[in-house]
This record gives C-alpha cells, sequence and structure tokens, in this order.
C-alpha cells in the first residue's frame, strides 16, 4: 500500500519536474513515508535534511508572501526561475519573477498583497522528493490562499470604498504548488513554481467575488 | 427694482479657492479669539464659580477646570501642568451644557459636552495646522467623567452610534441661519446651507455621532475640502432643538467662532442597513490600515486622486484614447441587456431652443450613422441602447470630430414622440477635464410618429429627498439621496452595512413619465466625470451612461444597478418654487 503511494507520487514528480535528470528519492510529507523510504535508499539520511530544508524553504515562502515581504520572497528563487501563476509565465528572478511580485502583488493592494495568507495544510497529499545526488528536488505542496485583489476601476465610487478599507475582491483558494527545487552553494533555492488553483470559494459575510474581468491583470512585458 | 431676498454667493462651495493658510497666518488670526466664542443668545452660568476635574479614557487628557464666579474666564490645568488661563463660553441643553474655549497663544481648544446628571463628558480636542491644509479643524475624541471626590468613577461613557444615521432635520440657529443636515452615514454628513449658500447644492463632510442617551446626541463635521471649519453641536431628538459652535475661517479668511442655540424640525428618516443588534459602538473600515496620526479619519478628497488636467493633457488623452463602450466596468455589472429596437429605424431628434437636431440611421445593434441636420456627411459611431421602459429608449454616443469632444445621452420615448438629449462635453472655466452639460428637450421625427406641439419632457422635484440603494456589481452598492433639485449626494457603505464616506455633485432631473425619470449628475471638483441615468421606479432599475476624461483618455461608458428604496426626507418645501 506504502510502496503504491510513493510510487505514485514519484510519477507525478517525475512529470511536474522535466528538469530533473535522475531519479528521485520522494518523501510523503507529514506521513510515516520518511522513516520507510530511509530504510530503502542509500542517501535517506541527507535526503531527510534536504527535504526538511525544503520545506523550511517553503515555509519561508509562505511567510514572505503573507508578510508581503517580496524581496525576502525573490532570495528563494535561483536567478533563472521561473514561476507559473494563473496563466502568466514569469522567468529570471530580477525580471519576471519581480514583475509578478513586487510590482503586481505589492502595488495592487498596498500595503496587502494580493494573495496574504498562504497557510499550509498537511491533511492533503503533499510530497517531496529528492534527487539521488541531492541537486534537485520537486515538492508538491497544497495550500488554502485567502485571496485579494484590488478592483480595477478609478471611479470615484471604488476610490471612496478604498479610503474605508473596501474596493478589494476577496475570496477562499484551495491551491496546489508544483515546485522543482535546486541547491545551489549548499543553499535549496526554487527553480520553478507552479501555482494552480484547485477550487474557490467566497468568504461568508465578503464581498462577492467580482467578475474576473474587473481584476488586475499582469503588466504586459516589452 | 426688487430686493434679492436670499443672498447667493459669488461661487458654491465646491468652487471657492480657500486660501492655503499658513501656521502663522492662524495663529495670528486665532488672537481673535481671545475673547472667547461669539453668542446671540445669553450664555449659562451654570458653570460659574465651579471647577471641575474630567478625566478620559484611553491616555487622553485629564482636565482641571476652574471657573471664575463672574464673567466667562476659566483656568486649566491640563494632565497636572500649569494653569492657562481662557476665556470660554457655555451653552445648556437639558442636563448637557457645551463649553466651548481656546487655549490663547495656541492653534489648540477644546469643545467639552459634560451630562451633569451622569457626571459623563465627552471631549473634542480640536486643534488647527494638523493637516496639509492647516485651516482644516482637526479633532479627537476623548470619552470620560467628572470626577466626583469620594465616588467611584463612573463604568458608562458617552459612545459613538448609529442611532442618528437615517436622520435629517431642518435647523434655525439663533444667527437666523438655516440648514438642512442630514445623517446617511456613521462617518459623513449631508448638509445644505440654506441662508448661506442659497439652497441650490448640497455638501459632505466627515461626521463624528456619539450618543448621551436615547434623546440626547451629539454631532460634529468638518468641512474639508471647503473652508475645513467645524461644525459641533448636541441635538435633542424630542424637542428638536440644538446648543453648538463653529470653528474654523470662512471664505474671506475671516475667523468664525460662535456659540448658537438653534431649533428646527425632523425632516424624516431614511433605512438603516446594519444588522439589526449592530448599535454603531465601532466602526470596522475593513482592510485600511490603522490610522497614524492623531485624529486621522476616513475623508474623501476627490481632487487628491482626480488632480486637474490641463487643456493640452486633455487633448493628448482624448488623441490618445476616445472609447465609446469599449470594456467591462464595474458600475455595469447589472445594468439592462442592450436593446436591438433602433435597428432598421430612421430618425430625426429635433431639440428646442436651438438646440442640436441630429439625424440617425440606425442599421446595427451597436453601430450608429448620425449627421447635423443640413449637413450632407454621415459619421459613425458606435453606441449601446436600451429599452428602461416600454417604448423608452436610452441610448448614447460620441460626437465624433467635435472640438469639446461631445457626447451625447438620449432618451427617446417613442409612445410620445418626444426625447430629451444630456449633451456632455469638455472643459469648464475650473478644469479641462470636467465635464459640462446641457440638458435639451425636444421631439422624434420619424415615419409613423406625429409629435407633440408644445408637450416636452420637464425638469421635476419629484424625486428631492428620497433615498434609494444602487447595486452596480456584486459588492458595489452606493446610496443615492436626493438632496435638492439641483445636486445629489452618494454614500457608500462600510462592509456592516452602515453608511461609509459621502460625497455631493450638481444634478438635474427630468421627468419622462410617472415613475420614470432621466437624472444627470456632474462630479464637479472631483474626477470631473457626467453620468446620466434613467430610473425606472417601477422596477427599481437604472440604465446610464458614464462620459469621463482621465489620463488615459475619454470613455463612455454603460452604468447599470438595481435599487432598493431606502426612504426619503421631506425637503421640497425648503427649496421655494418648484423646477419649470
Amino acid at each position: 500500500m506504502n510502496t503504491k503511494t510513493v510510487a505514485s507520487r514519484r510519477n507525478f514528480l517525475a512529470a511536474a519536474s522535466a528538469t530533473l535528470s535522475a531519479p528521485l528519492a520522494a518523501i510523503a510529507v507529514g506521513t510515516t513515508a520518511p522513516t520507510a523510504r530511509a530504510a530503502a535508499q542509500p542517501r535517506d539520511h541527507t535526503a531527510l535534511e534536504d527535504a526538511e530544508r525544503i520545506r523550511d524553504l517553503h515555509h519561508a515562502y509562505a511567510r514572505a508572501l503573507n508578510a508581503g515581504d517580496y524581496e525576502q520572497l525573490l532570495e528563494l528563487f535561483s536567478e533563472d526561475a521561473r514561476v507559473h501563476f494563473e496563466g502568466g509565465t514569469f522567468t529570471g528572478r530580477d525580471l519576471g519573477l519581480r514583475r509578478l511580485y513586487v510590482e503586481h502583488f505589492a502595488q495592487r493592494i498596498a500595503p496587502q498583497a494580493v494573495h496574504v495568507q498562504l497557510l499550509g495544510d498537511p491533511a492533503r497529499a503533499d510530497a517531496l522528493a529528492v534527487a539521488p545526488d541531492g541537486r534537485r528536488a520537486a515538492a508538491r505542496f497544497h495550500c488554502l490562499v485567502r485571496a485579494q485583489a484590488t478592483i480595477v476601476s478609478s471611479v470615484p465610487l471604488i476610490e471612496m470604498a478604498r479610503l474605508q478599507g473596501q474596493g478589494v475582491a476577496e475570496w477562499w483558494e484551495a491551491g496546489c504548488l508544483d515546485n522543482s527545487y535546486v541547491r545551489i552553494a549548499d543553499r535549496w533555492r526554487i527553480a520553478e513554481l507552479n501555482y494552480r488553483t484547485l477550487g474557490a470559494a467566497e468568504p461568508i459575510g465578503a464581498a462577492r467575488r467580482v467578475r474576473p474581468e474587473l481584476l488586475p491583470t499582469f503588466t504586459p512585458t516589452t | 427694482m426688487g430686493v434679492q431676498k436670499i443672498n447667493y454667493p459669488k461661487e458654491q462651495m465646491h468652487r471657492i479657492r480657500y486660501t492655503k493658510l499658513t501656521d502663522q497666518q492662524i495663529t495670528a488670526k486665532l488672537a481673535a479669539a481671545t475673547a472667547g466664542p461669539a453668542c446671540v443668545s445669553a450664555y449659562t452660568d451654570a458653570l460659574a464659580g465651579k471647577s471641575l476635574h474630567i478625566v478620559t479614557d484611553n491616555s487622553g487628557p485629564s482636565l482641571a477646570y476652574s471657573f471664575k464666579s463672574k464673567g466667562r474666564q476659566l483656568a486649566l490645568s491640563v494632565d497636572g501642568g500649569p494653569a492657562i488661563q481662557a476665556t470660554y463660553g457655555a451653552l445648556p441643553l437639558q442636563q448637557l451644557v457645551l463649553l466651548s474655549h481656546l487655549i490663547p497663544g495656541t492653534q489648540k481648544g477644546y469643545q467639552v459636552i459634560l451630562d451633569l446628571d451622569s457626571h459623563l463628558a465627552t471631549v473634542f480636542e480640536v486643534w488647527f495646522s494638523g493637516y496639509t491644509d492647516n485651516r482644516e479643524v482637526q479633532r479627537v475624541i476623548h470619552f470620560g467623567y467628572l470626577e466626583t471626590k469620594g465616588a467611584e468613577p463612573p463604568k458608562a461613557r458617552h459612545s459613538l452610534t448609529n442611532r442618528l444615521e437615517g436622520k435629517g432635520f431642518h435647523w434655525k440657529q439663533d444667527t437666523g441661519i438655516e440648514t438642512l443636515e442630514l445623517y446617511p452615514s456613521v462617518l459623513y454628513s449631508n448638509f445644505v446651507e440654506l441662508t448661506r449658500f442659497g439652497g441650490e447644492l448640497s455638501f459632505c463632510g466627515p461626521s463624528d455621532y456619539v450618543k448621551i442617551n436615547d434623546d440626547l446626541y451629539i454631532y460634529s463635521r468638518v468641512e474639508c475640502e471647503f473652508s475645513g471649519t467645524m461644525t459641533l453641536y448636541a441635538l435633542d431628538l424630542n424637542a428638536v432643538k440644538q446648543v453648538g459652535v463653529r470653528l474654523g475661517f470662512d471664505a474671506n479668511d475671516a475667523l468664525e467662532y460662535y456659540m448658537f442655540n438653534g431649533g428646527g424640525e425632523m425632516v424624516g428618516q431614511i433605512a438603516l442597513f446594519e444588522p439589526f443588534d449592530d448599535h454603531g459602538e465601532k466602526i470596522s473600515l475593513g482592510n485600511r490600515p490603522a490610522p497614524t496620526r492623531k485624529g486621522e479619519r476616513p475623508v474623501y478628497r476627490p481632487l487628491l486622486t482626480n488632480p486637474a488636467m490641463s487643456h493640452e493633457e486633455v487633448e493628448a488623452a482624448c488623441a490618445k484614447s476616445s472609447v465609446a463602450f469599449g470594456g467591462p466596468s464595474p458600475m455595469a455589472g447589472n445594468r439592462l441587456p442592450n436593446s436591438d429596437y433602433l435597428v432598421g429605424k430612421e430618425l430625426t431628434v429635433r431639440y428646442d431652443d436651438g438646440g442640436p437636431v441630429l439625424q440617425y440611421k440606425f442599421a446595427e445593434p451597436k453601430r450608429l450613422q448620425w449627421r447635423r441636420e443640413g449637413t450632407s456627411e454621415w459619421r459613425e459611431e458606435s453606441y449601446e441602447a436600451w429599452e428602461p421602459a416600454p417604448g423608452v429608449i436610452f441610448f448614447g454616443h460620441l460626437l465624433g470630430g467635435s472640438p469639446r469632444h461631445d457626447g451625447v445621452a438620449i432618451a427617446l420615448d417613442f409612445d410620445n414622440a418626444m426625447t430629451t438629449c444630456v449633451q456632455g462635453w469638455l472643459g469648464t472655466p475650473y478644469m479641462a477635464n470636467e465635464a459640462a452639460r446641457k440638458t435639451w428637450f425636444g421631439v422624434i421625427e420619424m415615419q409613423g410618429l406625429i409629435p407633440p406641439q408644445y408637450r416636452r419632457h420637464r425638469f421635476t422635484d419629484e424625486l428631492v429627498g428620497r433615498a434609494m440603494t444602487w447595486n452596480y456589481s456584486p459588492g458595489l452598492t452606493s446610496m443615492h439621496v436626493y438632496t435638492t433639485p439641483y445636486s445629489f449626494s452618494w454614500i457608500i457603505f462600510l462592509p456592516s452595512g452602515a453608511g461609509g464616506l459621502e460625497w455631493s455633485g450638481p444634478a438635474q432631473y427630468v421627468k419622462l413619465r410617472d415613475d420614470l425619470y432621466l437624472f444627470n449628475w456632474l462630479e464637479e471638483a472631483c474626477n470631473g466625470t457626467l453620468g446620466i441615468l434613467v430610473i425606472n421606479l417601477r422596477t427599481m432599475h437604472d440604465v446610464g451612461i458614464g462620459y469621463h476624461c482621465g489620463k488615459n483618455g475619454l470613455s463612455m461608458s454603460g452604468i447599470g444597478a438595481q435599487a432598493r428604496n431606502a426612504g426619503a426626507y421631506e425637503l421640497r418645501k425648503f427649496y421655494g418654487p418648484r423646477p419649470a
């Protein structure tokens, strides 16, 4: 049973991270799987340490995102990292990722982020795998996201609503991050982040979600 | 030669260029306040010879007063500091005393409401030069009590409240000054200066509402973005009496510091939209960051977010983009479906008194051809049309090639062969990007229609006093209060459903049919928008057009919202002759 589960995750992770050139040591998150895998793989001891550091990296990502600390968040990525988010692909830490996080997220709802709460959900089927050479890894993290976005409009009603803390669409999302990681100078960084929305719900008592065309879009690249 | 009974000002409040007084100028002008506030009524001697110690909560000031037995002199020690001598005024209202004084040599003072029965006190600490515009009175409210030696401090306090929300009054001060004051919000209020400004337009200011008991309340407002003057009074709901104070600088920069008695009548109450058990003791402001400046509160400052554009900037913006019905708008989430009623029709709209005569061919649902009568060239424009009531079509388009970037919004009443056109254009003597408008009444000429010779749609005041909520899109709802025959106000709701920020603009009301109105407003000294709506009071739905120029260009866009009846104030009797 356990072997089948791990194999399934391995398949997914291999598919999710085309950059991984070697078989991965898969470690289920929040289950007894790490112990079982430790007995089966020669690098398991190191892989477990690596897995812990990658989970720390993921938590650091969540903390920076929630705090709106986008400069700190960028430091968690490799220079050539890519992010896939809501139909956009952002390439390069200092170019595409800066455009997404610093320009798009940070400037839309000062001082709050577009996505402000990234909550781990250990009950879901997360997975994490480290390549045997210890240089690459892939992981799937599910999350619960409280999303906010400014309503794009300059009409006075919206301006006035912003002054009293409104003019913001708000909803909850169940999301999934399929990430790959790279070790650079003995430090793990995010090489590719792929966020998918699995489902969304409106918060009770809050404004209903506005039509998607009224939410901010990414700035075009030049 | 006739004698003018109403002294209309040369400029209405939003057009007055109030001087940006310097800190030094304000200090110099406040020297006149050393004598204390003026008052045409007799002050009370209720405080004469008494000593009072007011303790306030949350690290607020401790105020130890000693009032001379004769005259209007007091000594005040703030937080145990050295005694300050000042001249005060005090007026009674039931068990309340409103005490007002400034502190000589400073730009600061206190408006204190003492409840001599409960020994509770509310202190408005007020000062000038606390904001970019020095003349704007700043305030912070401290709730507290009168210390009684040997007695336990009372646990109760006066508090913020929504119990005044929705109410409206006509007030007449002992000075002879009359106002209409409406409280459709817990953050703002609406005032019509019947005496000082002729009652043409309503204006809004950030306001405070404090409950003393079920009968007695405190109200204050600051005329932010205008003179910056504070009006504060205690009011008795049952007797409809007020005692108040006014502090600020008028349009001539003269100090206004006087106290007043007043009386009046309640002109009505409109609906509240908070949950029933919400009494408004706390005002929730959603995601707004916590205030960082003493006295900070939400204030709508439209020219901060919509700075005026120059003529050159307007021309450049219009050259960059002039679009009719180009994309989605949060103001149009609940608009009516487009109508194809006009498709295939050819008609002329002929407006009276030298108004435009426009010929139309409607070949497609969203493309029309038009030309002015007497010209040969047809122009093509994008348009949208709706049918807000059976047989009434409302449509609009830009008048391409117009040097003022004109646009028209036209109501066609096919049952009566009558039409009304609101023609908008860019540029007023005040702002190049501000829309101006002219409303034309006329007839439809079309095969099969015989237009009336004399009958026309007409201006009306039938909506004046009414309040209606308008839900434009999910999460975007406002309330209109049709405040005067020539203006209206709009209010944004707080997350709780309470009224929040509010603003006003000049408006016109035209009756198309029973329960069907063509309403337009101008966001003057604001973002310059001209809005035109057809309001159907039977379906409680509107449809409309916004005409706006900003830095991104000129746009004409759809508006549509569903309404709820929020009640009405009885206001029309205060505005003199009815519109023709």
